[in-house]
């Protein structure tokens, strides 16, 4: 596993590093994002999804739980993880049914389901840095350049 | 009796129809979790290849779980709606019922395994005997370290191991046996034998009473509290 440390200056710098970084993605992969209120996460997402070739609004899906985005170079499912606890909560979201390695899944506030986690899932962790600063770390199991 | 059986429990889904005990057709596919489009379709293959209308259906079979959310909701939804229009009993088998069906008249203990990840094993377990499967074990969750113990515990002797996992399972368990590549799915055509045999124990439905039985961890854990404490 490697780590890969950004600072990003703004908003948009954090969108696109989600854009660059959307290219190391295969189908199957699991990101779990870990940050607080504010942090960027869904701005990462939105960046990646865009890398994707996906030209819609992007929103977390705090009350849907789950907005799937398909047709683009991958099909992949948003979740938002700040409503969830327990594992029958995540199972009744239909989650695990989304690991069958067809589609690419991202998941905000994984800080909440510590369980779902596999040890090879890429790991995103946004940190705010003084004003607009933003801290990112990646865990990924590959080398990318971006 | 004419049945159409329906499985969409895990990424494999089948439908199947059979009268009176005998299998007439059978289409099964594991092809990854399409059932929403694909299920409907399979059941229309099965009633037509059965020379079978809807309307001549006794029993809609589904498995109602333990298995993925996902897919026993859209095999119960397509159960109910189709029993719902016709009038017809249902018939809610376990997933656990159904994947031992076809070791009914093997006289052999049967463990029944399902993922419940992180190397855990939703189980139970039957007895066949005489042509009759006798459940042994209650529904629960166990770690797969546990698996033995609560084999023992259940009285299960030199087991054969059925279910999506059955082949990680076995080796926890002293004298199991992996049943094989066949048993680690359902199979529709054994939810029709194991709807028949609740038919004849009266133990059949109406779509509107018809209920997914998920099994949550937080169920199974509890029922393991309730089971240890009859131990004691």
């Amino acid at each position: 596993m490697y780590t890969y440390r950004f600072t990003t200056a703004s908003q948009r710098e954090t969108e696109e590093l989600g854009e660059r970084f959307s290219a190391y993605l295969d189908p199957g992969t699991v990101v779990a994002m870990y940050g607080d209120l504010g942090a960027g996460k869904t701005a990462f997402t939105r960046g990646v999804l865009r890398g994707l070739g996906y030209d819609c609004t992007v929103s977390s899906p705090t009350f849907a739980i789950v907005n799937e985005y398909r047709g683009g170079r991958l099909d992949l499912a948003h979740f938002d993880m700040y409503r969830i606890s327990s594992e029958d909560e995540l199972y009744g979201t239909g989650f695990y049914d989304y690991l069958d390695g067809t589609m690419t899944v991202f998941m905000e506030w994984s800080e909440n389901v510590p369980f779902a986690v596999d040890e090879d899932a890429v790991k995103v962790r946004i940190e705010h840095g003084e004003g607009d600063i933003r801290i990112i770390e990646i865990d990924f199991q590959k080398e990318i350049e971006i | 009796m004419i049945i159409l059986g329906v499985d969409s429990s895990s990424a494999a889904g089948s439908a199947a129809v059979s009268r009176d005990g005998e299998l007439l057709y059978e289409a099964f596919a594991n092809e990854g979790l399409t059932h929403s489009q694909t299920l409907l379709v399979r059941c229309d293959e099965a009633l037509r290849a059965g020379g079978v209308r809807p309307s001549d259906v006794d029993v809609f079979a589904v498995t109602s779980g333990p298995g993925s959310f996902t897919g026993l909701r859209i095999g119960m939804g397509l159960v109910k709606g189709m029993a719902f229009a016709t009038g017809a009993k249902c018939a809610g088998v376990s997933t656990f019922l159904a994947l031992a069906e076809p070791l009914r008249h093997s006289g052999r203990d049967i463990l029944t395994v399902l993922d419940a990840r992180q190397k855990r094993a939703y189980c139970s377990a039957y007895r066949s005997l005489d042509g009759e499967l006798y459940k042994v074990m209650d529904e629960c969750v166990l770690n797969f370290s546990e698996l033995n113990e609560a084999a023992g515990r259940a009285g299960l002797t030199a087991p054969l191991v059925v279910g999506d996992i059955s082949m990680e399972a076995v080796s926890y368990v002293d004298e199991a046996e992996y049943a094989g590549d066949d048993l680690r799915y359902v199979h529709a055509g054994h939810v029709c034998k194991a709807a028949l045999s609740m038919a004849e124990k009266g133990l059949l439905c109406s779509a509107d009473e018809l209920r997914p039985f998920y099994l949550q961890l937080s169920q199974a854990e509890r029922n393991r509290i309730h089971s240890d404490r009859e131990e004691k």
